[in-house]
């Protein structure tokens, strides 16, 4: 199978700008982009970075704009790309640092800000596990999975248009604890995604969704906890 | 940062789906009539008189008035919210916010002089 790869390439100690480099390779039936990016690290040019782990999309290391769209390249097969040319970029509006390599510094600030964790205003049990219903924990069901990719976060037009704002992971992961029956402070975590910087800055674009390679659906979640904060209002 | 503010667009979100709820209300009424039953059977559009006798009577003046102030409102909390994504330094959004309002409350009077001020002509 032989495709072109053009990949935008960067070094913050050598380049005035970014340009983009073509790589012409024959792969095997059933390669990933990653495993095109590999072959071209291993055998081409060994200075092409990218931040690659566990090649089975459970990591979220590999997030880059493959062809436009922001995907994970280890599960992206370059049959289903159906072009013989591949374009492979960073995720947009994070800094790069060097070739595909982002700088997800501002992702996990955001991330963090929400507290991502079980508040427990009262002492935890020492006799048993804080248990839950198999209602409750199906609240769950499509908040806990995500992988920390950014590829959700980094195709939301209201991140490219406010740097501050929180974006869709954030606000998914909040979303995850607001609605654990297992989880006390409800109240504080939606008083921090209530900001203007916060909720109120998702426009319902549905990019995140289309983005999010596990399938996810960070936009239902922000509508969820803009609901919530409403009815605490009212 | 994100610890929450008074001004945080929770309230003007809210009354934004309120007002938009309340306008699909509204317009299909005003498509029902305009293109409905106030055509012209004969002539196949929209005539003067059934127009003019309607907008005579003080209840249509009442809700063609929160037609406008919603239509108003809806238009530029929606102009507001798409300067609130791009516009971060504080003075130019006192800025364009005075002019927003501004531009809200002179639709507002003129919309609202054209609606009482109405006489038809018989």
């Amino acid at each position: 199978m032989a495709v072109t790869f053009r990949i935008y390439r960067f070094n913050a100690e050598k380049d005035a700008h970014p340009y983009y480099q073509e790589f012409n390779v024959d792969l095997p039936a059933g390669s990933t982009v990653l495993d095109g990016l590999r072959h071209i690290k291993d055998t081409m040019d060994g200075t092409l970075s990218f931040r690659r782990s566990c090649r089975h999309g459970i990591c979220g290391s590999c997030g880059m704009t493959i062809n436009g769209v922001n995907r994970l390249a280890c599960e992206t097969q370059i049959t289903n790309l159906r072009s013989k040319k591949i374009e492979v970029e960073p995720l947009r509006s994070f800094p790069v640092v060097r070739d595909l390599i982002t700088d997800m510094t501002p992702f996990y600030d955001r991330y963090e800000a929400v507290k991502p964790y079980l508040i427990d205003l009262k002492s935890p049990p020492t006799d048993r596990e804080r248990l839950q219903s198999p209602e409750d924990r199906r609240k769950l069901d499509g908040a806990y999975e995500c992988i920390l990719c950014g590829c959700c976060t980094s195709s939301c037009p209201s991140f490219w248009a406010d740097k501050d704002f929180l974006g869709p992971a954030a606000l998914l992961k909040a979303y995850r604890f607001v609605f654990d029956s297992r989880d006390q402070d409800m109240g504080e975590r939606l008083r921090i995604v209530n900001d203007k910087h916060g909720l109120w800055r998702c426009h319902t674009i549905f990019n995140c969704v289309e983005a999010c390679p596990k399938d996810l659906n960070p936009t239902w979640a922000v509508a969820e906890l803009k609901r919530a904060v409403i009815r605490q209002k009212v | 940062m994100f610890a929450g503010s008074s001004n945080t667009g929770a309230t003007l979100w809210f009354f934004q789906r309120i007002s938009g709820l309340l306008l699909v209300v509204l317009l299909l009424l005003h498509f029902g009539l305009i293109h409905g039953t106030e055509v012209d059977e004969e002539l196949h559009r929209v005539t003067y008189k059934p127009v003019a006798e309607r907008l005579a009577s003080s209840t249509w003046k009442t809700i063609d008035l929160a037609f406008l102030f919603l239509a108003v409102f809806h238009g530029l909390s929606g102009v507001w919210m798409v300067l609130g994504d791009y516009v971060h330094r504080t003075w130019a959004r006192n800025l364009l916010f005075t002019v927003v309002c501004i531009l809200g409350f002179v639709l507002l009077i003129l919309g609202s002089v054209t609606l009482l001020s109405f006489k038809p002509i018989t």
